[in-house]
């Protein structure tokens, strides 16, 4: 699905990844985990698109096409979704409206007939009860005056909604109460197939308990500096990264 | 510097309505041209435009003829070069309701409009060729809205429309002014409108401005509201390569309801100027103003907006706010919110922002897969689209927002 080779990356003449290698197969679900400021956002951001940040080497494959060549919008098209750590708030622009549009080019794009008005209200119906969305919200603006927690639902709304190939989930998880995070998480889980792959970026294993990780990598200062099953998870819950950073700094 | 004579020397005599016309040009020997350092014309240079020689041309016949807005039942004047067009036009009158012109012989025009210093109604004042005389009768509803549609076309072409509107007592109407070219020749619109509206009565005006890149447009809007009346006013900056509307409100009877909403788009070397004042004499007012800006490549906005409240005027509620996007480091904007308050017990305000379109959205969006453009689109709808939700009139309301939809597209 995904193959990431020595990808590097930097803000502001910063270096931030410093040579990513990372596999994922379609039917794969993935874990990043890492301290704060390791580059998790980044690399997620760096594989969306984000124009701020200078690719500075390496390739990424995506489903056979070259994904540091495309716009954030081909990338999107063609399955690739980000849902954001910090989802931005749009005043005056309806999350109906917007998904609309979204869909409708992504539709083009890929030579499918136009989604009528009928189908997408009753795919909007589906999808929001998938993650309890009210359909007050739906309605309103992107994200505007949404709490923590709406605005990480409205991603999975939005996900469910485009049905992508490969999901790049970013602390999805934080500041979710347990009650949020089974629903977040079922969503996720009820979307996962065969066909589709996700990575999720989380600081707490608490999540993997519920979307169950077939690999756990840690991300420490621009590379991945380790990777393992779940267990790996428990371990960082446990014993924190000092440990890592110290096999890492030697 | 052009002479105001020079500039006029194109325009025919008009025989009409003469006591208003000489007190007019009496007025206009003493004026001169704005220039630098005229303050009400700071921003906007008038050099370009008076020393072009525009002129009346009339006898010229419009290709297309079908200016209806899709789906609106209404009365529809159409006026070509300034003169009315009969056989695009269609209107009639409704019991109470007059609809008819400036240069039908039975109008007789009580009074002149205060030219106010202003040399470009004054002019007007003195050589307009035509324009809508609308009456409406105590009580009495226009059921349909009336459209008045303004084609320019042809060389050069000046054209100078008066459009004189009474709504009286408890009646009401709706206006929509459409302002368009033909061709692509450079033009001149010079137009006064002038309201009157009674007590308790209520008029609806939607103006549109969508000339061609060439051309100029001089707008004089003036308007007396008397008591528990209700005015409101969306205007779309459009198209044109230089606008300048003086849109004037007089809150002459208490417990008045004023709403000015407008949006000026602009591309290219466009250079659009909106000033307005609302005059609060009296207590008891409400009044609403919202003006928002698109500027891209070189154009130029300017918005001046005044609200006086008067030292009697008590209790007034007045807020005013004007908002700017600039699409490009070359765009510029001028703006001047001014209030000018001799009454102590007012709750008012006003505040301007200027500023680009938000990276972090535009992202955001083009990561579920919207291009560049619609993003952006969608960001500058979201913006400017609130000046035409209040419009009641769901067809106009869609009118208007595909119009400023249309012109999104092209930035
Ligand atoms: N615009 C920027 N300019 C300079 N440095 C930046 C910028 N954006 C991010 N960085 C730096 O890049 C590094 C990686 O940040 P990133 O957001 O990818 O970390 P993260 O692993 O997602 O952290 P967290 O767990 O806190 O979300 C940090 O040191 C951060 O300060
Ligand atoms: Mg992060």
């Amino acid at each position: 699905m995904i193959s990431i080779n020595d990808l590097k990356a930097e803000i502001d003449g910063k270096e931030i990844l410093r040579g990513i290698n990372l596999d994922v197969k379609a039917g794969e679900v993935h874990a990043i985990m890492g301290p704060n400021g390791s580059g998790k956002s980044t690399l997620a951001s760096v594989l969306a698109g984000r124009e701020d940040y200078e690719v500075t080497g390496g390739t990424v494959d995506f489903d056979g096409e070259d994904l540091l060549d495309m716009d954030p919008e081909e990338r999107a098209r063609e399955g690739l979704f980000l849902a954001f750590q910090y989802p931005v708030e749009i005043p005056g622009v309806s999350n109906m409206n917007f998904l609309k549009a979204a869909l409708e080019e992504v539709h083009a794009h890929k030579n499918l007939d136009p989604l009528s008005a009928k189908d997408f209200l009753a795919r909007v119906r589906e999808k929001s009860a998938l993650v309890e969305l009210d359909s007050k919200l739906t309605n309103r603006s992107v994200n505007e005056g949404f709490s923590g927690g709406e605005k990480k639902r409205n991603e999975i709304f939005q996900m469910a909604m485009l049905e992508p190939k490969l999901a790049i989930l970013d602390e999805t998880d934080s500041g979710l109460d347990i009650d949020a995070l089974r629903i977040v998480a079922n969503g996720v889980n009820k979307l996962k197939s065969e066909k589709n792959a996700t990575i999720v970026v989380t600081h707490y294993q608490r999540l993997l308990d519920y979307i169950v990780p077939d690999y756990v990598h840690v991300l420490y200062n621009g590379r991945i500096v380790k990777s393992g099953t779940k267990e790996l998870a428990l371990e960082l819950e446990e014993k924190g990264y000092d440990w890592i950073k110290q096999e890492v700094d030697v | 510097m052009a002479t105001i004579q020079d500039f006029i020397s194109a325009f025919k005599p008009q025989e009409n309505h003469t006591a208003v016309r000489e007190a007019a040009m009496g007025q206009l020997s003493g004026m001169t041209f704005p220039n630098r350092k005229t303050e009400a014309w700071k921003y906007t240079r008038v050099a370009q435009l008076v020393k072009s020689s525009f002129k009346d041309n009339s006898g010229l016949t419009p290709a297309a003829s079908n200016y209806k807005i899709p789906e609106l039942d209404c009365h529809q004047l159409v006026f070509v070069n300034g003169q009315l067009e009969s056989n695009l036009s269609n209107f009639s009158d409704q019991e109470g309701v007059s609809i008819n012109h400036l240069s039908d012989q039975s109008v007789e025009l009580n009074g002149a409009l205060d030219i106010n210093h202003n040399v470009f109604t004054a002019i007007n004042q003195a050589l307009f060729t035509d324009g809508l005389f609308l009456n409406v009768q105590k009580n009495v509803s226009a059921q349909k809205p009336i459209h008045v549609v303004h084609i320019s076309m042809g060389e050069n072409s000046g054209n100078q429309l008066r459009h004189v509107i009474n709504i009286a007592e408890g009646a009401s109407a709706e206006l929509i002014f459409s302002y368009l070219s033909e061709d692509e020749h450079s033009q001149f619109n010079n137009m006064v409108f002038e309201a009157q509206i009674g007590a308790n009565a209520d008029l609806k005006v939607i103006k549109l401005q969508s000339e061609n890149g060439a051309s100029f447009h001089i707008g004089k809007d003036n308007v007396q509201q008397d008591k528990d009346s209700r005015f409101s006013i969306n205007t779309l900056c459009l198209g044109g390569k230089m606008i300048r509307n003086d849109l004037e409100i007089s809150v002459n009877g208490s417990n008045c309801e004023t709403v000015l909403n407008g949006a000026y788009v602009c591309n290219a070397n466009q250079h659009v100027d909106n000033h307005t004042v609302v005059d609060h004499k009296v207590p008891d007012c409400y009044s609403n103003e919202l003006y928002k800006g698109i500027l891209a490549d070189q154009s130029t906005g300017v918005f001046n907006g005044k609200v006086f409240v008067r030292p009697d005027a008590q209790r007034i509620n007045a807020f005013q706010s004007n908002g700017n996007i600039l699409l490009s480091d070359e765009a510029t904007i001028n703006t001047k919110p001014e209030l000018e308050i001799y009454a102590d017990d007012v709750k008012c305000s006003h505040g301007t922002t200027t500023g680009q379109l938000d990276k972090d959205a535009i992202f955001y969006l083009r990561a579920r897969g919207l291009s560049e453009q619609s993003a952006k689109k969608l960001l500058v709808r979201a913006f400017a689209g609130e000046t035409v939700e209040n419009i009641s009139n769901e067809t106009l309301r869609n009118w208007a927002a595909n119009l400023l939809d249309a012109k999104f597209d092209t930035l």
